[in-house]
């Protein structure tokens, strides 16, 4: 009997103890858009090459490079897309966008989430070198930075849209497939697209492709004549494919070693 | 004997009555600063039309935040932030247009949304759904979007009731939003809060420029509140802070915000080299 009543006390007592460990669990569930468990660690600037058609058949290339050398903050540069090829023959546009990341999760054992947002709107915009000659002696690069224009004609692609209101997190996925990098990119739209339209989704959406597409036609009066150091930029309408991870599969990051000088060393990017 | 009969029966009454008097006209008259804030609000004004919620009001609130700081280690520093304050706010009509977008008169029975925008935390919780059709009573859900996996996340709501008899009481509980996210290490982020609101209506007319009640300076919604901020293993720090009114980097208040019945004053200085120009701030109804 006494043992009986010590079986029965120590099963309550775990059933118990099993039952709090259960609801503490529960209670301490980690928000994946907020945490502070640092998780993608592989830290360092990767660069890549994006290409898309547009509506007219046309082949263009762009860099995309991520920069991530903490837990707290990663940041996001894309050149002006190229006709056929990337290539580094002429200037070009490189915008970067700062932003702040609130939280990450594992999917898998090969995805990373990175919960993004943007606390302050900071972003810089510049010209990148024809292959990647910063000298004062590279002519066609020291006239192409006399005669940078603005707005930025880059702004939309980065984050632009919802985005930017305060009110939205992105998700930053990388992912390990064969050994190599790749990821997604969080703007709402993915390129820019001579007479595609763009597939709305939500109404803010559709507010904010209006603004888009006014801010679009600006440049493109903006552009017009041969100031610019790329020439034929389709800035139009900006556009979405119906599967955007085509895009970004295509191509893995490469490992970039940049310096102070040359923070987004697009000459070190294999292309095809 | 005589004396000691009366005392207690008509004495004791006079003197309880004066009392109760004092003390009403005190509640009246004397001004409310920030230390007080938890004091009941007036009744609503005299003459408000309490058929409508439409108009001016006067919101005194309480919010408990609390805000978390991790290193990079894993340490977590908890700081806890008690608001008290008293705001003028508005609920105003929906504005009718013509074809041509030009404003053609308001309609009171289509109230917006309660304003919170002189509240501390408003900027912190983001933006809420929208509020539509709702007469006496509604509930602003406050939510974040996920522009890549398209979800829609809410982060908390307010309920927001009217009596007729031109009282307002309001509820909500908010979670960690990215509108008031400050990074991810070595900053105080806002992790939750508890709002409670109570209002009386002061005025018919939606306007702070505009109306015929009262003069002011002010052209937004304005207030101040106690602010009590105590981080774990120091001591709390207590402040008065206005709401609404913005002070440029060298103003201080050389004259405490006080609400007396329905007005309101406050008085600045913004102190550059070479002239110290005071400033004041007020709502003073006719």
């Amino acid at each position: 009997m006494n043992f009986m009543c010590k079986f029965l006390f120590m099963a309550a007592s775990t059933f118990i103890f099993l039952s709090l460990t259960a609801c503490n669990k529960d209670d301490k569930k980690i928000n994946p858009d907020f945490n502070q468990k640092a998780l993608f660690t592989d830290y360092g600037t990767y660069g890549r090459t994006i290409y898309f058609n547009d509506d007219e058949g046309n082949t263009w290339c762009y860099y995309d490079i991520l920069t991530m050398e903490n837990s707290k903050e990663l940041k996001l540069t894309i050149s002006t897309p190229i006709k056929f090829k990337c290539h580094l023959d002429k200037s070009l546009y490189l915008t970067t966008e700062y932003i702040s990341i609130t939280g990450e999760e594992k999917n898998g054992d090969n995805e990373f989430n990175l919960s993004t947002t943007t606390t302050e709107s900071e972003a810089t915009y510049l010209i990148y070198p024809n292959n990647g000659d910063f000298s004062e002696s590279n002519t066609e690069y020291q006239n192409a930075k006399g005669n940078i224009i603005n707005p930025n004609p880059l702004a939309p692609l980065i984050t632009f849209g919802p985005y930017r209101s305060g009110n939205t997190v992105a998700t930053l996925r990388i992912a390990i497939i064969n050994d190599e990098y790749f990821s997604n990119r969080i703007s709402i739209n993915d390129y820019w697209s001579v007479n595609g339209l763009v597939n709305s989704e939500t109404t803010v959406e559709e507010e904010i492709e209006a603004v888009i597409k006014i801010y679009s036609l600006l440049i493109s009066l903006l552009s017009d004549g041969d100031e610019l150091p790329v020439s034929d930029l389709p800035y139009t309408l900006l556009g979405r494919p119906e599967n955007r991870e085509e895009l970004y599969t295509a191509h893995p990051y490469q490992r970039l070693t940049p310096t102070d000088e040359d923070p987004y060393p697009l000459t070190q990017i294999v292309t095809d | 004997m005589k004396i000691s009969r009366f005392f207690p029966a008509v004495l004791i009454p006079a003197v309880l009555s004066s009392l109760i008097f004092c003390l009403s006209v005190n509640v009246m008259a004397d001004p409310v600063y920030a230390e007080d804030f938890d004091t009941d609000l007036p009744p609503p004004r005299e003459g408000v039309d309490t058929s409508l919620v439409t108009g001016m009001w006067l919101l005194k609130f309480k919010d408990v935040g609390i805000y978390k700081r991790y290193d990079e280690d894993g340490n977590s520093t908890k700081t806890e932030v008690v608001t008290t304050g008293w705001v003028y706010d508005l609920i105003e009509p929906t504005i009718l247009r013509d074809d041509n977008d030009e404003v053609i008169g308001e309609d009171h029975t289509q109230p917006q949304a309660l304003s919170l925008a002189c509240l501390p935390f408003d900027k912190e919780d983001g933006s809420h759904s929208q509020v539509e059709n709702w007469s006496t009573e509604y509930e602003a859900v406050n939510y974040y979007y996920n522009s890549i996996t398209k979800e829609i996340t809410d982060t908390g709501k307010l309920n927001v009731n009217i009596k007729n008899d031109g009282t307002l009481t309001a509820t909500g509980k908010f979670k960690q939003h990215p509108s008031g996210f400050k990074g991810r290490f070595n900053a105080d982020n806002l992790i939750s809060h508890r709002l409670e609101i109570f209002g009386v209506k002061i005025s018919d007319t939606a306007d702070f420029k505009e109306n015929p009640d009262f003069e002011s300076t002010l052209s937004r919604c304005a207030g101040a509140m106690l602010k009590e901020k105590s981080e774990e293993g120091s001591t709390p720090v207590i402040s008065t802070e206005l709401l609404g009114i913005e002070l440029s980097k060298n103003s201080i208040i050389v004259s405490p915000p006080y609400f007396n019945g329905y007005d309101f004053h406050v008085t600045t200085k913004e102190q550059t080299t070479g002239s110290d120009s005071e400033v004041s701030d007020y709502l003073t109804f006719n």
